[in-house]
């Protein structure tokens, strides 16, 4: 570093700490604004990602149908996977079936059952999830109605089936879900193939897609216009709840970035203002000793640059407790911090200091030595 | 009608103009804070202007030290014309040409002693610690280098302007009150310091209240409601210290 270069860094460090409740109440101005921002803006990019990541705990959002009486098979279950590709978070298909017990009629639903689990994390099982294809789950409210318990054999029978013969199977888990499920009996497809006569007619597909309602109604359209016997419908319930809280906090992010940028700009311009005036006599002595208003600017726009990283860095660490707090206190998430918010936040602060040292920084070159060095 | 004071020339010195004025006014609306004021000041020369408050002392000092402009007239610097300079050719031959004293010293609060003699080389050319401290070493303060401005007296604080107006070996030395605000032995140090920069060919231009202090010059002229009313050339008959320089007789 040459002469000219440390000088210059110790005469704006040595201001810096000249001034230093100039500087706290400056960089404060920063900091809150650089706060309230990062803060704001971890809420509104974060939070609604963790909503979706929560809101697929309540369910598919995305599903596909057969589009007349004949069910999916596994070439539409394929054409269907590559439409919604990399979106696809997870993913199960089903078939309905009805079979006999003791000559009562039991609705049954094949699917894979892990894929399944996934699609729908809100099961509750009370036992386990069937590990075999002479396995199966009961819904809470059949297990109720029979009284069935896990490790319980159960013959189940194809009600077209001539002979009558029943298929024993083993109850691993008792299914809760406080929904449709808990009327079912829900096995593997291979162990309902067995009573179907190893055909694949899927009657839904449940995709959980990781998207905003835009993406969904664009694979909609996809699926719908390739007209091969599948109809796509958004869950509309599911989305349209991550769709409002991310549309509700990015606008809500605008508007009060733009009224923190202007309260922040409006207060460092009069901090900086402040200062200029208090240093007025400074700025004549340099003048006087030859410098131009140029060199005077430098001096200055050195220091808003060190006041906007100073602002910046404590604005950016509030800004992330803000953040946490926030999400965990009012939207019940856990924080996921995007690092790039550091980076992003200093150089924010740093353009919000230069910009608001413009209107002080006219004021300096029009300082005359003559008016502020005195004289007779 | 001009009235024009010519340099005096002393043993050893040549008639060579360092500064020429001709014709200078400066004019803040009706008021003329210097009125058609003419002079020569000799290259090496020590140069007082005395007169009271208000006779326009500061504002000749201005122009001469390129921090003002004349409403009217003529400024010669070794031959260039400074009234016709804008702020940037200004600011340049201030860096360049000239060092400058103050009453107040001026100095930046916030930077230390050899600092502020550094910030005069910073807009000059290169800072250089060394020169900086051999230039505090002069005026015998290299042993408070190292302190800020409100640890030093006021003597102290005028040795390091003093230091500060040199270290870029100025042409011309302008000094507003130089002793103003300085008791007896400071002043003396100041004043011994100034007969040091004279006798090795720097211009000084002395602006002073005192007629001591005025005495020390070559030559001395009186200023009056704007106007050069007098030119003493006799320095031989120094007043009594703290009198005041009302323009002893030419």
């Amino acid at each position: 570093m040459n002469n000219q270069r440390r000088m210059y860094l110790r005469m704006i460090t040595q201001s810096f700490w000249h001034r230093l409740s100039r500087v706290i109440i400056a960089s404060l101005s920063i900091a809150v604004g650089a706060a309230t921002l990062s803060g704001l803006g971890l809420v509104a990019y974060t939070v609604p990602a963790q909503m979706t990541k929560e809101l697929r705990s309540y369910g598919a959002n995305f599903v596909v149908l057969p589009d007349g009486s004949q069910g999916l098979s596994d070439e539409q279950l394929s054409a269907a996977d590559a439409v919604v590709g990399a979106a696809a978070l997870n993913r199960a298909p089903y078939q309905y079936a009805n079979l006999l017990y003791n000559q009562q009629a039991l609705t049954v639903m094949g699917t894979i059952l892990d894929d399944a689990l996934a699609v729908r994390p809100y099961w509750e099982i009370d036992g386990e999830l069937p590990s075999g294809a002479d396995e199966i789950l009961i819904g809470e409210n059949v297990a109720q109605l029979y009284r069935f318990q896990v490790g319980q054999k159960v013959g189940l029978t194809e009600p077209t089936k001539a002979d009558g013969t029943a298929k024993q199977l083993t109850v691993s888990g008792i299914l809760r879900t406080g929904g449709a499920e808990d009327d079912l009996v829900v096995m593997s497809l291979d162990t309902l193939k067995e009573f179907t006569g190893g055909v694949s007619e899927y009657d839904i597909i449940e995709y959980s897609v990781d998207g905003d309602g835009a993406t969904l109604n664009s694979l909609v359209s996809e699926i719908n216009d390739q007209d091969a016997g599948m109809e796509a419908e958004v869950v509309r319930r599911i989305s349209q709840t991550e769709t409002g809280i991310a549309h509700t906090l990015q606008t809500l992010i605008w508007i009060v970035s733009i009224i923190i940028c202007l309260l922040t700009l409006i207060s460092i311009t009069a901090t900086l203002n402040a200062v200029v005036s208090e240093r007025a006599r400074e700025i004549g002595l340099k003048k006087a000793l030859g410098a131009v208003a140029k060199d005077v600017m430098s001096e200055f726009v050195g220091e808003s640059i060190l006041l906007g990283l100073i602002g910046g860095a404590v604005g950016v660490a509030a800004g992330i407790w803000i953040a946490n707090f926030i999400s965990t206190k009012a939207f019940a998430v856990q924080l996921d911090v995007n690092w790039w918010v550091v980076p992003i936040t200093l150089i924010f602060s740093v353009i919000i200091a230069l910009v608001g040292s413009l209107v002080p920084a006219r004021r300096i070159s029009r300082i005359n030595p003559v008016d502020v060095l005195g004289g007779e | 009608m001009t009235q024009t004071v010519t340099a005096q020339q002393t043993p050893g010195s040549t008639l060579e103009s360092i500064y020429s004025v001709q014709g200078v006014s400066r004019r803040y609306g009706e008021l003329a804070a210097l009125d058609n004021v003419s002079l020569e000041i000799g290259k090496g020369e020590w140069l007082s202007i005395v007169g009271p408050s208000g006779s326009g002392k500061s504002t000749l000092m201005n122009i001469l030290g390129c921090m003002d402009s004349p409403t009217e007239g003529i400024v010669l610097l070794e031959g260039e014309r400074l009234d016709k300079m804008g702020e940037p050719e200004l600011a340049n031959v201030r860096r360049q040409k000239i060092g400058l004293v103050f009453q107040q010293f001026h100095l930046v609060q916030h930077l230390s002693a050899v600092e502020n003699v550094m910030l005069a080389q910073y807009y000059h050319s290169i800072p250089d610690e060394q020169e900086a401290l051999a230039a505090l070493e002069r005026v015998g303060m290299a042993q408070r280098a190292t302190h800020l401005p409100r640890e030093l007296s006021g003597g102290e604080q005028q040795r390091v302007c003093v230091a500060r107006a040199l270290i870029n070996h100025p042409d011309v030395i302008l000094a507003d009150e130089p002793t103003g605000n300085l008791d007896e032995v400071n002043e003396k140090i100041v004043i011994d310091f100034f007969h040091q920069l004279h006798d090795a060919g720097t211009t000084l231009i002395v602006v002073t209240h005192d007629a001591e202090v005025a005495a020390q010059g070559q030559r001395q002229i009186i200023l009056e409601h704007g106007r050069i009313a007098r030119e003493v050339t006799d320095v031989a008959s120094t007043p009594t210290k703290g009198k005041p320089a009302n323009g002893p007789q030419s």
